[in-house]
C-alpha cells in the first residue's frame, strides 16, 4: 500500500489530502474533514451471533438442557413434583429452583465462594490454601487445592463465576456426567449457513442458504438444535441485541477508492477500549469515536475486495472480545473469511466463516457456569460431546484430535470511527 | 350522574409517562358537607360548595363540516369530529357559529381569533392586548380563599404555552408537567387536612410578617418612578400579596376530609420525552387532568388554565416529518371524502383529549353530585378552519353545571353574532356583576339566555 | 415542542404592501400597537430591569457561592423586539412568579444560615457582649444587603432589617432562623429581584447605578467587590476611572461569560431548552446533544472573538468550531480527544461558519424536517435585524400545489411550487434561498448531499448575489455591511435594555464607526458601549407612558 494520492475529493470541494505509505492521511493543518477521510470505512459491531439455518432448517426435536434432561430422567411420581399441571412433561417455572436444588444434589455439583461471595446455594466460605494471596485470582492448581480442601471429589475444582468461585459441576466436568447428554440433539437438517471452507465435499457438508454447496458448518450441526441459540440468533432479535457492548469489535476497511466496488482493500480488526451505546431510537448510536484496546492479540489485518458493495477477505486468524455479563471468553476463529454488506446508510451486516477453535468455544460454554446452563437449557455435556466428535478443523498430531469446528457466524454493525490506541490499558 | 370512579375513600391514580409510573392516592372532599351533600358541613359556615372556573385550549380549530352538529337545543347529533365526545355529551354545551369580529384589523394567524376569544378583542401580538384575559378577572373575582389564585397547566411541557395574561407583558406560566404539578400541589406546603390538632407554623407567621414588611417598606420606590415602571412594580407587590394572603391561609384550620390521604411522592420521569407525539401528549393530559381534579377537590385552586396544544398546534405522530399544522395548510383535499383526511384525524384527537378531562372532572364524586356539576369548563380553539385560518365560527364548548347556574348538553348555533357573548355570560354565569364586555365593535352587552339557568 | 417562531406557517403569502413593509435595518417607531405598548419616547434607558435567570444564578453564586443551590422554576422571561434583555424593562412578577422566587429565596436563606456556611457567609453570632445578636446582625446584614441590593443599605432600612431579624428571631427561637428569615425578606424585595436606578447628578444614574449597569453588560452578573468600592468613592463618575473598571472588566476572564450571555440572547439560543427532535427521524439528537450544540456555538464564539479577539465578520466563514465526543457522530467526524477542543475542518469543508452550526440549524427546523423558510427567515431576523411581514391569514393552498405531482422529492421542489406564485414569491424570496442554501443540513444539522435519493442543489441568490452553497453564503454575510450594522444596534438594545428609535441614530453611528475602525472587535464594541454617556443617562422627569392604557375589568386596582 505505498501509493500516494492527492486532492482526495470531500463532499463539499477538493480536500487538500496525501495518502502515505501504510494508509495514514496527512490533512494539512487542519483536522478531520465531514465524514472523516473518505478512503477509511470503519465499523462497530454491535452484535456477533451465530448463523442459524434459516427457515428451512428446523429440528424435529429440539435439544434438551442438562436440567431437562434431568428432570425426565426422574422416576415419575418425582417427576411431578416439578412438572407443569397443564402438561407432566414440562418443568413447572417456579419449580425450577428446587428443580436445581434437588440437581445439584444429585449428582454432588460443588461451588464455593472465594471471595465471600453471598448468595443461595452451596456457597460458602471457603477454605483456602495459605499461598494463596488475598484478592489474587486463583491459578488452576489453586483451583484443584482448593476443591481438595473443600471436599470436592479427588482432581476436581475449577475457577468460575468470573473467577468469583471454585465450582464442580456438569459445565467445569462434562466428561463426569455422560448422562446429562443424554437429551441432546444434534442438527440434522440439510441446509445450513457457511461456505466450503475445506475446498472438498464430504458426507458431512451441507446445503448452503442461497444454494452453495460443500458447506462446512459442523459448529452448527452440533448446537443448532439448542433452543436458546437458534432464538437470539433470530434476524429480528439479533439485530436489536446488543453482546459484548463494553468491548466491542471494530472493522476497519481502508484504501478504498470506490466504496461499491474496489479489488483491493485492507481490512483491519480490532478491539475497541470503548463502548458501544445506543441512540435514542435504541439502535447502536452510528459514527462514535472509538480508541483501540492496545492488546495486540486482538488485532488482525488481512486483504479484501469489494463487489457490488459485497466486502470479501482472505482468510486470516481471528482473536475477538467475547465480554457479555459473566463471560469473558474471546472467540479465536481459524482461516476466518469475512463477508460484509457495506449498506448505502452506512451499517454493515455480514459473516465470519472459519474454525473456531474449540478451547474458545468450549470456555465460553463452560463459563456459563452450571446455574447460567440450566437457566438457557444448554447441557454442558452435550454441547461438549458434540463439538468434540464433530471437530473438522486444524488436526493436532501430538493428541490426535482436530482442535477447532467449521462455523459461521453474522454481525451486524453500524459506521464508527477510530481515533488511536488508548493510553491507559483497557478496561 | 357521575360516571367512572366514584369512591369514598383515597383511590390510587395510576399514570405512565417516558415509562416511569406515577402512583398517587386522591385526597375525596368528604367530610365537610352537609347530609345532602350540596352544601359545607354547618360547623363549617354552612355555605354553598365553591363552584370552579377553567379553560381548555386545543390548536387549530376543527373542520366546521366535521365539526358543527346540526341540530340546535338538547341532544344535539354528533358529527364524525365530535364523536369522542358521546361519553360525555350530557355534560357537553356547543356553541358554534360565534364569530370574532377583525373590523379591518388584521388576521395575525393563530393570534387574532385567541386573543379575541380571551379578551374581547383581537390584538396583533399577545404583549398589544388591551385587557386582560377572562380568567384573570374570574380570578381576581372569585379566587381567593383558595391556596393558588389559580392554576396554570399545559401538557407540552413548555411553560411559556399558556394564554393567560394579566395584561401584556405579564404572562402566567404554566406548570408543564405531571411531576412539577404533584409538587405544586401536594409539596411542602400542602397541609395535611386530618391532623387532629392544629397549631398555626410559627414560620410562617415569620415569612407572612416579613413579606408585609417588604411591602410596605419600598412603598417609597413607586414615587420615584416613572408611569409605566410604576404599574410594573405595582403588580409585582400585588403578587407578594397574594403571597401572603396564602400565608393566611395556612395559618388557618384546614376544613378536615375525612378521606383525604397524603399521596406519597411520584418518582421523577425520565427525561425527554418527544410530548409533541399525540399519543404522549394524550397521556400526559390524562395525568394532569386528575392531578388538576385532585386540586380542585382540594379547594387548592379554583380557577385553572390548561392548554392540551399550543396555538397552532404542536402536535405530531413520531416518525412522521410533517406536524398538524402544517398538514392543516399542505394537505389536498381528497376529492373522493371532501376534506384533509389527516387534519381531520388530528382535529379529531384533540376531541379525544377534551373528552378524556370532561371525564376525569365527572369521575370525581362531590356533595351528591361531581365535581364537574361545580364547575364550568370553557373550552375552546385559535380558529375554526385552519387551513385559512379562519376566525368565524371559532369552536367553543361548556363543560359543567357551574353549581346550578348553566345548562349543560345544548347546542347554540350564533349565526355569525360576536364571540364575546360566549365570554359576557360565562363572567356572568360565575358571578361577576358585569354587564358589557369586549372592545370596540366585539363589545356586547348580550349574553346568552339558552345557556343560563 | 412548538416550532420556533410558533405562529409561523410554512408558507407565507403576502401582498405588495407587506412586502412595502419590509423593514430596514433600524428599526423605526412602528405603527403596529404592540410596539408602541413598549416603545421608549426618549433615549433614555430604563430605570428598572427584572433579573433574568441566568443573572440570577450568577448573581447568587458570586455573593454565596456556587455551592448553594437554587431549586425552583423561573418566571419565564420576556423576548421583545428581539432580545430577551429587552423584555426585562417590560417584564413585572406575577403571583406564580413570586411564589416561586419566595421558595427559592427561603432555600437560599437556609442554606446561607445553616451550620456549613454560616460561618463564612454571616462571620458572627450572639455572645457575651450582643446577647440578642443585634450587632452582629447589623453588621451581617449591611454587608450582604450592599451585595444584594448593588448599593448601601441605608440606615433605616437598616434598622428595619435588623428590628425584623430580632422579632423573627424571638418568634422561632433561633438567631439564625430570625437571620433566615430577614434574608428571604431580601431576596425576594424588589431590590433585589430588579435592577432599579437612582438618579445621579447631571441627568446620569448615580455611581451604584453605574456599577450595575457595567457588570451586568460585561459579565452578567453582579458588582463585584472592587466595582462596589470604585462606586462608593465616586471613581465611576469620571471618564477616566470609568474607563480603568470598564478595562479591568474586560480584560477579566469572567467577560466571557458577558459575552456568551449576550450571544446567547441575540442568537435565541435559550430556546434550545424547549427543543426536541423527533427520535424517530433523528436518533441521533438526543437532549444532551442539543445541550452540547448550544454550548459548543457559544464556545465557538468565545473562542473567535474573545481569546482570539478577532473580526466578527469571520463567525460566519471561519472553520474553527468547538467540538466534543458526544457532537462527533451529529457532525459525523472522529473525535480523539476527551472534553472540548477547537476542530479545525479543512479547506472546503460544508461545514464552515456560524450557519452551519447545528445549535442554529437545529433550532430553525421542525421535529422532523428542515425549513428553509424557518431558517432563512431567522437568519434575516437575528443577524441582519430584518423583520419579515407576517402573512395574512387567507392563505389559498389550491392555487399553489401542484395536483399533478404530489410527490417533490427535495425540499426545494416542494418549495419550488410556492415560488410560482407572485403572491406567496413577494415573501418567500426572501427567505427560502438562504433557507435552501443550507438544505444539505438536515432537521437536526446533520451533513447531506441527497434528499429522497435525489442530489441537493444549494445554489441560490441572497439579495441578488449567487451562491453555490452555504460556504459562499457564509461569505455573502461576512461581506455585508449589514450585518455588522445590525450587531451594533443589538448590542446597544441589549446593554440599555429597550427598543431603539431614531433619536438613537447619533450614537448608533458612532459606535459602528469604533467598531468597523477596531476591526470589527467585539471587545470594542462592548468597551465603546460601556464608555457611552447616554448608556447612562437618565431623562429629567419619569418618563410619560405612551402607551395605551390597560382597562382592567372589574375588580379592585391594587
Amino acid at each position: 500500500m505505498g501509493a500516494i494520492r492527492t486532492a482526495l475529493k470531500s463532499r463539499g470541494g477538493p480536500v487538500p489530502a496525501m495518502m502515505m505509505a501504510g494508509g495514514a492521511v496527512l490533512l494539512g493543518a487542519a483536522d478531520a474533514p465531514t465524514g472523516g477521510d473518505p478512503s477509511i470505512r470503519a465499523f462497530v459491531i454491535s452484535n456477533f451471533f451465530i448463523a442459524t439455518s434459516g427457515d428451512a432448517g428446523t429440528c424435529p426435536i429440539l435439544a434438551d438442557g442438562g436440567i431437562e434432561t434431568y428432570f425426565k430422567m426422574l422416576p415419575a411420581a418425582e417427576r411431578a413434583k416439578y412438572a407443569r399441571a397443564d402438561d407432566p412433561h414440562e418443568i413447572e417455572q417456579g419449580k425450577r429452583g428446587p428443580l436445581e436444588a434437588a440437581m445439584n444434589e444429585h449428582f454432588g455439583f460443588r461451588r464455593v465462594a472465594i471471595k465471600g461471595v453471598g448468595g443461595g446455594g452451596r456457597m460458602s466460605e471457603a477454605v483456602l490454601p495459605p499461598d494463596l494471596a488475598p484478592g489474587a485470582v486463583p491459578t488452576p492448581e489453586q483451583a484443584l487445592e482448593i476443591g481438595r480442601l473443600n471436599g470436592f471429589p479427588p482432581g476436581r475444582g475449577r475457577l468460575a463465576f468470573s473467577n468469583l468461585t471454585v465450582a464442580y459441576s456438569s459445565c467445569t466436568n462434562p466428561e463426569d456426567f455422560p448422562t446429562l447428554a443424554k437429551g441432546f440433539r444434534t442438527y440434522e437438517g440439510p441446509v445450513a449457513a457457511g461456505i466450503d471452507l475445506d475446498g472438498k465435499s464430504g458426507r458431512h457438508d451441507f446445503k448452503g442458504l442461497d444454494g452453495g454447496k460443500s458447506v462446512d458448518n459442523q459448529l452448527w450441526r452440533a448446537v443448532g438444535c439448542v433452543k436458546a441459540f437458534r432464538e437470539s440468533s433470530e434476524p429480528k432479535i439479533a439485530k436489536r441485541l446488543f453482546i459484548s457492548a463494553r468491548a466491542p469489535t471494530l472493522i476497519e476497511v481502508r484504501g478504498i477508492d470506490d466504496p461499491r466496488n474496489d479489488p483491493d482493500v485492507t481490512v483491519n480488526v480490532y478491539a475497541a477500549a470503548d463502548p458501544v451505546v445506543r441512540d435514542g431510537k435504541g439502535d447502536a448510536l452510528a459514527r462514535a469515536s472509538f480508541h483501540l484496546d492496545p492488546d495486540r492479540t486482538l488485532r488482525a489485518t488481512t486483504r479484501g475486495r469489494i463487489v457490488d458493495g459485497v466486502l470479501t477477505t482472505d482468510p486470516i486468524d481471528l482473536r475477538i472480545n467475547y465480554k457479555e455479563q459473566i463471560i469473558d471468553a474471546p472467540r479465536e476463529f481459524r482461516g476466518a473469511r469475512i463477508r460484509a454488506e457495506l449498506k448505502p446508510d452506512g451499517s454493515v451486516e455480514g459473516s465470519v466463516y472459519g474454525y473456531y477453535t474449540l478451547a474458545s468455544y468450549w470456555s465460553s460454554i463452560e463459563q456459563m457456569t452450571q446455574n447460567g446452563a440450566n437457566l438457557t437449557g444448554v447441557s454442558c455435556p452435550g454441547v461438549k460431546q458434540a463439538i468434540d466428535r464433530l471437530a473438522d478443523g486444524y488436526y493436532d498430531k501430538r493428541t490426535r484430535r482436530y482442535t477447532a469446528i467449521s462455523s459461521a457466524y453474522n454481525f451486524v454493525g453500524v459506521r464508527a470511527f477510530i481515533v488511536g490506541d488508548r493510553e491507559v490499558a483497557a478496561r | 350522574m357521575s360516571k367512572g370512579r366514584f369512591s369514598r375513600r383515597g383511590f390510587l391514580l395510576r399514570g405512565t409517562l417516558g415509562g416511569a409510573a406515577v402512583t398517587l392516592g386522591l385526597p375525596i372532599l368528604d367530610a365537610f358537607l352537609d347530609n345532602n351533600g350540596a352544601a359545607f358541613a354547618a360547623p363549617l359556615g354552612g355555605g354553598p360548595l365553591p363552584v370552579r372556573f377553567g379553560t381548555w385550549f386545543w390548536g387549530c380549530g376543527m373542520i366546521p363540516e366535521r365539526w358543527q352538529p346540526k341540530a340546535t337545543g338538547a341532544g344535539y347529533d354528533l358529527p364524525p369530529q365530535l364523536a369522542p365526545i358521546k361519553r360525555v355529551q350530557q355534560h357537553v354545551t356547543v356553541l358554534s357559529g360565534f364569530d370574532v369580529v377583525l373590523d379591518g384589523r388584521g388576521n395575525l394567524p393563530h393570534i387574532s381569533g385567541n386573543t379575541a376569544v380571551r379578551t374581547g378583542a383581537p390584538a396583533d401580538v399577545w404583549t398589544a392586548i388591551r385587557a386582560p384575559t377572562l380568567d384573570v378577572t374570574i380570578a381576581e373575582a372569585i379566587g381567593s380563599g383558595s391556596f393558588f389564585r389559580s392554576l396554570e397547566l399545559s401538557a407540552d411541557g413548555d411553560p411559556r404555552t399558556s394564554y393567560s395574561f394579566s395584561n401584556g407583558n405579564s404572562l402566567n406560566a404554566a406548570v408543564p408537567s405531571p411531576f412539577e404539578l404533584y409538587t405544586k400541589i401536594f409539596g411542602a406546603d400542602f397541609h395535611d387536612p386530618n391532623k387532629a390538632d392544629f397549631t398555626p407554623d410559627p414560620r410562617i407567621m415569620v415569612r407572612k410578617s416579613v413579606l408585609s414588611g417588604v411591602g410596605e417598606q419600598r412603598r417609597a420606590l413607586l414615587a420615584r418612578l416613572g408611569a409605566s415602571d410604576r404599574a410594573r412594580l405595582d403588580q409585582y407587590f400585588t403578587s407578594l400579596r397574594e403571597t401572603e394572603n396564602k400565608l393566611a391561609l395556612q395559618l388557618q384550620k384546614p376544613p378536615p376530609a375525612e378521606a383525604c390521604v397524603v399521596p406519597p411522592a411520584p418518582t421523577k420521569p425520565a427525561s425527554s420525552v418527544d410530548t409533541t407525539d399525540i399519543g404522549n401528549r394524550k397521556a400526559n393530559h390524562r395525568l394532569m387532568a386528575e392531578l388538576l381534579a385532585m386540586a380542585l377537590a382540594c379547594n387548592q385552586t379554583r380557577v385553572f388554565n390548561f392548554a392540551f396544544s399550543t396555538a397552532a398546534s404542536d402536535l405530531r405522530q413520531a416518525g412522521n416529518t410533517t406536524g398538524y399544522h402544517q398538514i392543516t395548510h399542505e394537505e389536498l383535499i381528497d376529492r373522493t371524502i371532501g376534506y384533509q383526511p389527516t387534519v381531520d384525524k388530528f382535529a379529531t384527537w384533540s376531541m379525544e383529549g377534551w373528552a378524556d378531562f370532561v371525564e376525569v372532572m365527572a369521575g370525581i364524586k362531590e356533595g351528591d353530585g361531581t365535581l364537574l356539576d361545580n364547575m364550568m369548563v370553557f373550552a375552546h380553539s385559535d380558529v375554526s378552519y385552519a387551513k385559512n385560518h379562519d376566525v368565524t365560527g371559532v369552536p367553543i364548548m361548556l363543560a359543567g353545571r357551574a353549581g346550578g347556574k348553566i345548562k349543560p348538553g345544548i347546542h347554540i348555533n350564533g349565526a355569525g353574532e360576536p364571540i364575546t357573548r360566549v365570554g359576557l355570560t360565562v363572567q356572568q354565569a360565575m358571578g361577576l356583576s358585569v354587564d358589557a364586555w369586549g372592545l370596540d365593535t366585539m363589545r356586547t352587552k348580550r349574553n346568552l339566555p339558552e345557556i343560563l339557568v | 415542542m412548538k416550532p420556533l417562531l410558533g405562529n409561523w406557517t410554512l408558507a407565507l403569502v403576502c401582498g405588495a404592501a407587506a412586502l412595502a413593509g419590509l423593514a430596514s435595518a433600524l428599526s423605526v417607531a412602528r405603527a403596529s400597537a404592540g410596539e408602541a405598548a413598549n416603545a421608549a419616547s426618549s433615549t433614555a434607558t430604563p430605570m428598572l430591569r427584572r433579573l433574568t435567570e441566568a443573572q440570577y444564578r450568577r448573581t447568587i453564586a458570586d455573593i454565596f457561592g456556587t455551592d448553594i443551590k437554587i431549586v425552583g422554576r423561573f418566571e419565564p422571561d420576556l423576548r421583545s423586539n428581539g432580545l430577551l434583555a429587552v423584555g426585562t424593562t417590560a417584564v413585572s412578577v406575577t403571583a406564580g412568579g413570586f411564589e416561586q422566587y419566595e421558595q427559592m429565596a427561603r432555600n437560599i436563606a437556609a442554606q446561607v444560615t445553616d451550620g456549613v456556611h454560616r460561618d463564612k457567609l454571616i462571620g458572627c453570632a450572639p455572645g457575651p457582649s450582643d446577647p440578642k445578636g443585634e450587632k452582629c446582625a447589623a453588621q451581617a446584614l449591611a454587608r450582604i444587603g450592599l451585595r444584594l441590593y448593588r448599593r448601601p443599605v441605608t440606615a433605616p432600612e437598616l434598622r428595619w432589617l435588623t428590628t425584623s431579624t430580632l422579632s423573627s428571631a424571638a418568634q422561632l427561637q433561633s438567631f439564625d432562623a430570625g437571620l433566615a428569615a430577614t434574608l428571604e425578606s431580601m431576596l425576594s424585595s424588589p431590590d433585589f429581584l430588579f435592577r432599579i436606578d437612582e438618579r445621579g447628578p447631571g441627568g446620569v444614574v448615580d455611581g451604584y447605578s453605574k456599577a450595575t449597569r457595567l457588570s451586568y453588560l460585561l459579565w452578567n452578573t453582579t458588582p463585584d467587590d472592587e466595582l462596589l468600592k470604585a462606586a462608593g468613592a465616586g471613581v465611576l463618575d469620571t471618564p477616566q476611572g470609568l474607563a480603568r473598571e470598564a478595562d479591568r472588566l474586560i480584560a477579566s476572564p469572567r467577560f466571557a461569560e458577558g459575552v456568551r450571555a449576550f450571544f446567547t440572547d441575540f442568537l435565541m439560543l435559550d430556546d434550545i431548552d424547549t427543543l426536541s427532535k423527533d427520535v424517530l427521524i433523528f436518533p441521533t439528537f438526543t437532549a444532551s446533544v442539543a445541550a452540547d450544540a448550544r454550548e459548543q456555538t457559544l464556545r465557538t464564539i468565545a473562542y473567535l472573538l474573545v481569546d482570539r479577539n478577532g473580526d466578527y465578520r469571520d463567525l460566519f466563514t471561519s472553520r474553527q468550531i468547538a467540538m466534543n465526543r458526544t457532537l462527533g457522530p451529529l457532525y459525523d467526524i472522529p473525535v480523539e480527544k476527551d472534553g472540548w477542543y477547537i476542530h479545525e475542518f479543512p479547506e472546503g469543508d460544508p461545514r464552515t461558519g456560524l450557519l452551519t452550526q447545528a445549535s442554529l440549524l437545529a433550532l430553525h427546523a421542525h421535529p422532523g424536517r428542515t425549513s428553509p423558510t424557518l431558517r432563512g427567515k431567522a437568519m434575516r431576523e437575528v443577524f441582519l435585524c430584518q423583520q419579515i411581514p407576517t402573512p395574512p391569514a387567507n392563505v389559498n393552498f389550491a392555487v399553489v400545489q401542484d395536483v399533478n405531482n404530489p410527490t417533490l422529492r427535495t425540499t426545494r421542489a416542494r418549495l419550488q411550487a410556492h415560488l410560482d406564485d407572485e403572491e406567496c414569491a413577494s415573501c418567500h424570496k426572501l427567505t427560502d434561498p438562504i433557507g435552501l442554501g443550507l438544505e444539505q443540513f438536515d432537521g437536526a444539522g446533520q451533513f447531506r448531499t441527497r434528499e429522497h435519493d435525489e442530489l441537493i442543489d444549494v445554489s441560490g441568490a441572497f439579495d441578488k448575489k449567487p451562491f453555490a452553497n452555504a460556504l459562499q453564503l457564509g461569505q455573502l454575510f461576512h461581506d455585508d455591511p449589514r450585518a455588522t450594522d445590525c450587531l451594533v444596534q443589538r448590542a446597544l438594545s441589549y446593554a440599555t435594555g429597550r427598543e431603539l428609535d431614531s433619536a438613537d441614530m447619533p450614537e448608533i453611528a458612532q459606535l459602528t464607526r469604533i467598531f468597523g475602525d477596531d476591526g470589527h472587535r467585539f471587545k470594542a464594541l462592548m468597551r465603546a458601549i460601556a464608555l457611552a454617556p447616554s448608556f447612562y443617562a437618565l431623562s429629567a422627569e419619569p418618563r410619560s407612558a405612551s402607551r395605551i392604557v390597560m382597562q382592567k375589568g372589574k375588580g379592585k386596582r391594587s
